[in-house]
């Protein structure tokens, strides 16, 4: 008798590895394996070199020029290059190098580089071949014996080398030493997204492609930290430690991400979702005439961006569609927006009305954002979308400054709690009732304590 | 959570080589070491096997049956994850040095540090472990996920995954630098500086909402979930396609800001493989009615190509289900896809067309129009019924070409194909262009041809061949030809050239020397002779076939005795043959 359970399986693990295989840019990750293969022998043979030949030798000629030609390529083609020695591995931006057998090249230049305790370089910017000949000459000279890597790293500094990063050495983590790890600050998190969202914004404003893995893995992140955590404040309150490029961006991902979940989104969906967040403005890094791209054709120029991401997948048609239409209203003669774009819609909307910009205070106070949205429903908002956001950050969302009836200044650091603490939000005290400022950080919790006078809008924010 | 020692001595140094493990001696550890197996087994076997295949049916059987006996035993598989091996309870249950086998590895490389499979695990949820498993295994390299991401979007309630991101500095050198502050982040280059310093100034101005709305808590009703929920399920992809389609295409046009056919072109094509996949060819087919009606020229052209390739046409044109679908392929279709349409129609082998006939013929009238050359061309190399398909076509686009064209399939064709050129030239209106090609049929190697090819030729009385005519009927040759075939000359010669006809029959039948006369001709030429005498008029071809139903060989005797009597019945006089 067939097995039907096995049968399903059967299929579904043949649509699987099928759709996979549509997914994969197999022509990008072969090059990044021949290139990176050839990066990694020129370096090794020029690292040997150095130490039987001077710099100055003719010999030198045709493996400077063999590596500073697969640098530009491989640049060309990925953006910064991430050469990473881990233990006898070497990963070219996350893809392994393999070296047909020879795994002696991948050891010989970790061993080299650990000698000044370095365990990868990045490499930001071509070199030139006198550039190639001083980063070797500086690798060959003997290890300083306190802080090498930082030595060696002021000594590519000091000959204009400060596209070439040194990386601490790395090992794979053990199994139980990373617990702390895992289970890492939401803001530690959210701040070091922001360095990958700067990596991938200065890639792609060079013409590179798009990497939304880097996206992904921030955005699951955040989605496991939204389980047990209120993410919403926790991001507004890590703003000043990121640029302000990162702040809007953030923020929006991470309403878009609670939106999302409050209109019952799957994990799979959200991620999928947060990563179209993450991109939304990726086309504000592209420039025209040296100047960067203006308003009216920025979802074009991160469409552009995009578009040349291989390979087919679901997130991507929704990624795309929701970056062309996020700034259409729902009622748009050209038809209902997609989810995506419809939520994305709103959290950016919300974030760009209580944002402060450079010399530009915001132009409503979070209260007002949420009033002046809600009365959007089908006109530019999808009403339901809309109904979830207001559940989200209710009356009073994060940074509302209040004062209470008993004269007390607090402002909000909570998201809707649940719906009968609605519009009782948690909230830290700013002020106390005769005017002075609490001594340490002090939580009052509305649902317990304390009622709403009036909302503080202007200088306050 | 601590970290309890395996029962076997620690890793030595990077790149010692290590003594095998001694694998798991309790129970548990045993039952641990099968199911990961098995599972090991389940996963790989996509990189020989299709998913389909009998084999994989078994792996599957073996790994649900040892989960299931395992948990329902001892609840929980919890399986550290070192570098090269897999451990339950601090006892190596797996262990694979070969790098890339190796699940540990692949697993410790992504980062993944414990996996545990806990009871309640559905057979459902370790499916979908199966087929992620599957995919790393099989070396498939996202750009859009990796295996931690993969496991995490599976959301396998019953099987938990730690994970961290893969590398861990080993950092020694703290140094603070004058001037740098100890938080927040700093662009690492030249380029992220551009970035980081860039005044942030888009989407504004704001929103410019008056009107306040009411800010109240209300649950969404279950079905603006489930709307919700639809337009995010994977029924909606196809759908959203179209829309991204239609989304794209209006940036082309977009002066302002155009997007270049360049830019749209692989997405169209992965689009279209995504819809071939899945099976969904209406959804294909409205994507080049988009194509076809929104876009004009070169980006129409290059568009269709894309979005219909050979081997989506192969999909589409096979499995049409009736003449309007392809129809509405066919109108979908651009010059440029004729090729294909031919070397589709070829792949059938053996010159069947792997299209059917009638969608065939539909798309080659619609695609040959203009193209009458390259139909012609193609048909050096076409076979059988497919010639026969092709020629029709061209025959009602272009008789010239469908003549020339048939003339070259008989000079090179096979046996059938030179039937259907003859075929197809019959229904053309005569002319010196079909009759050179009929003349041509002559010489084919198959009788069947040659005697279609006379019957045309008779019927026009093609005077152009009586040489041809004459020549293979004098020729040494004529000896071996079939009665038919004779027959069939003797009465094209006669339909040509009544005059020299008569003539050669004569000198054939009655040879005017003594030596001619004691060396008969042939039994097929008396037959020609015979038979083509049937079809002269007059009292010289009467007297010479009475002559032949007296003296000629018996077989032609036999015949012109038959037509003689024929003859006579038909002119009212009815008289006695002999």
């Amino acid at each position: 008798m067939v097995d039907l359970a096995i049968s399903t399986a059967q299929e579904a693990l043949g649509s699987a590895v099928v759709r996979a295989q549509a997914e994969e840019d197999r022509e990008l990750t072969k090059r990044v394996r021949e290139l990176g293969a050839g990066l990694v022998i020129s370096l090794n043979g020029l690292f040997r070199m150095a130490r039987t030949h001077a710099l100055t030798n003719t010999a030198f000629d045709t493996p400077v020029h063999d590596m500073r030609v697969r640098l530009q390529a491989l640049l060309e083609l990925l953006g910064p290059v991430h050469v990473m020695c881990v233990e006898d591995h070497i990963y070219v931006n996350d893809v392994r190098i393999r070296f047909e057998g020879v795994v002696e090249q991948g050891i010989a230049l970790a061993a080299e580089l650990q000698r000044h305790r370095v365990g990868g370089i990045t490499f930001n910017d071509t070199l030139e071949d006198q550039d190639v000949r001083e980063m070797v000459r500086l690798f060959a000279a003997p290890a300083a014996e306190h802080n090498p890597r930082h030595t060696l790293a002021d000594g590519l500094a000091a000959v204009g080398l400060r596209s070439v990063e040194l990386h601490p050495i790395q090992q794979f983590k053990l199994a139980g030493d990373d617990t702390a790890e895992t289970v890492k600050e939401f803001r530690e998190t959210y701040v070091s997204s922001a360095r990958h969202l700067a990596e991938a914004f200065a890639s792609v404003g060079q013409g590179r492609l798009p990497n939304p893995l880097l996206a992904r893995r921030a955005v699951t992140q955040f989605i496991d930290a939204a389980a047990s955590e209120d993410i919403l404040p926790l991001a507004l309150a890590a703003e000043e430690d990121i640029p302000p490029f990162a702040q809007h961006t953030l923020a929006v991902t991470v309403l878009s991400l609670l939106i999302g979940r409050e209109t019952g989104l799957g994990k799979a969906s959200l991620a999928d979702l947060g990563v179209a967040a993450m991109l939304h403005d990726v086309g504000f890094c592209m420039t025209e005439r040296g100047a960067t791209v203006p308003f009216a054709r920025h979802t074009r120029a991160s469409l552009k961006v995009l578009l040349r991401q291989r390979g087919f997948y679901q997130a991507k048609v929704r990624r795309l569609l929701a970056i062309l239409q996020h700034h259409r209203p729902c009622n748009d003669p050209l038809g209902v927006p997609t989810l995506y774009a419809r939520i994305i819609h709103l959290a950016d909307d919300y974030d760009t009305l209580t944002r402060a910009r450079r010399h530009r205070p915001p132009a409503c106070a979070p209260p007002d954002a949420v009033a002046c949205m809600a009365a959007q429903g089908f006109k530019a908002y999808d009403a339901d979308l809309l109904q979830a956001m207001i559940n989200v950050l209710g009356p009073y969302p994060p940074g509302t400054v209040m004062r209470l009836k008993d004269g007390r200044l607090v402002a909000s650091i909570s998201t809707v709690r649940s719906p009968e603490r609605f519009r009782t939000p948690l909230c830290r005290l700013l002020r106390r009732a005769d005017g002075a400022r609490p001594h340490d950080e002090e939580v009052v919790d509305l649902a317990r304590e304390g009622e709403v006078a009036a909302i503080v809008r202007g200088a306050m924010q | 959570m601590g970290r309890t020692p395996p029962t076997r001595p620690a890793a030595g140094e990077a790149g010692e080589e290590r003594t095998s493990a001694p694998l798991a001696s309790s129970p548990a550890g045993k039952d641990a070491a099968e199911v990961v197996r098995a599972l090991v087994k389940a996963g790989r076997s996509v990189i020989l096997y299709d998913a389909s295949n009998e084999a994989v049916r078994d792996f599957l059987v073996e790994v649900r049956q040892r989960m299931e006996a395992f948990l329902a035993t001892h609840q929980e598989l919890a399986l550290q994850v070192h570098p090269y091996e897999l451990l339950h309870a601090g006892e190596v249950v797996y262990v694979e040095r070969d790098r890339e086998r190796s699940l540990a590895l692949r697993l410790y490389r992504d980062g993944v540090r414990r996996l545990t499979f806990v009871s309640g695990l559905t057979w459902e949820e370790l499916s979908r472990f199966i087929s992620v498993l599957g995919v790393m295994f099989k070396g498939i390299r996202h750009q859009e996920e990796d295996f931690v991401t993969l496991l995490w979007k599976a959301d396998l309630a019953h099987v938990k995954v730690e994970a961290v991101a893969g590398f861990r500095p080993e950092d020694d050198e703290v140094v603070h630098r004058p001037g740098e502050p100890g938080r927040g982040l700093k662009p690492a280059n030249e380029t992220q500086a551009l970035i980081f310093d860039a005044p942030y100034e888009f989407d504004h101005p704001a929103p410019d909402f008056r009107e306040r709305g009411q800010v109240a808590w209300r649950p969404l009703s279950a079905e603006a979930r489930h709307r919700l929920a639809r337009e995010e399920s994977e029924e909606d992809t196809p759908a959203q396609c179209l829309t991204l389609v239609r989304e794209l295409i209006a940036a082309m046009k977009d002066m302002e800001d155009r997007l270049e056919v360049a830019d749209v072109l692989p997405l169209v094509r992965e689009i279209r493989d995504f819809l071939v996949a899945s099976n969904r060819l209406d959804v294909l087919l409205d994507m080049g009615w988009i194509l076809r009606a929104r876009l004009e020229g070169e980006a129409r052209r290059d568009l269709l190509l894309a979005c219909l390739d050979e081997r989506a046409l192969a999909h589409l044109l096979t499995r049409a289900e009736d003449q309007a679908a392809v129809r509405k392929a066919a109108a979908c279709l651009v010059p440029e896809h004729l090729d294909s349409v031919l070397r589709l129609a070829a792949a059938g082998g053996e010159g069947a067309s792997a299209l059917p006939g009638a969608a065939l013929a539909t798309l080659l009238e619609s695609l040959g129009r203009g193209q009458e050359v390259v139909l012609r061309a193609h048909l050096s190399g076409a076979q059988g019924p497919l010639a026969g398909v092709v020629l029709a076509a061209l025959a009602r686009l272009s008789p010239d070409e469908a003549a020339a064209a048939a003339g070259e399939v008989l000079a090179s064709g096979s046996e059938e194909a030179q039937s259907q050129a003859v075929a197809v030239l019959r229904g053309l209106p005569y002319g010196p262009r079909v009759g050179r090609a009929l003349a041509q049929a002559l010489s084919s190697g198959s009788e069947e041809v040659r005697l279609g090819a006379l019957q045309v030729l008779a019927k026009n009385r093609e005077r152009r061949v009586l040489a041809n005519l004459l020549e293979r009927l004098q020729s040494s040759a004529a000896a071996e030809l079939s009665a038919r075939e004779a027959s069939a000359l003797g009465i094209t010669l006669a339909m040509v050239d009544p005059q020299k006809a008569l003539e050669s029959f004569t000198a054939w039948l009655k040879p005017s020397g003594l030596l001619q006369r004691v060396a008969s001709r042939p039994l097929p030429v008396q037959i020609a002779a015979v038979s083509g005498l049937g079809r002269l008029p007059g009292a010289a071809a009467e007297e010479l076939l009475a002559w032949a139903a007296q003296h000629a060989a018996p077989e032609a005797r036999e015949r012109a005795q038959a037509l003689l009597q024929r003859r006579r019945e038909a002119a009212g006089g009815g008289g006695g043959g002999g």
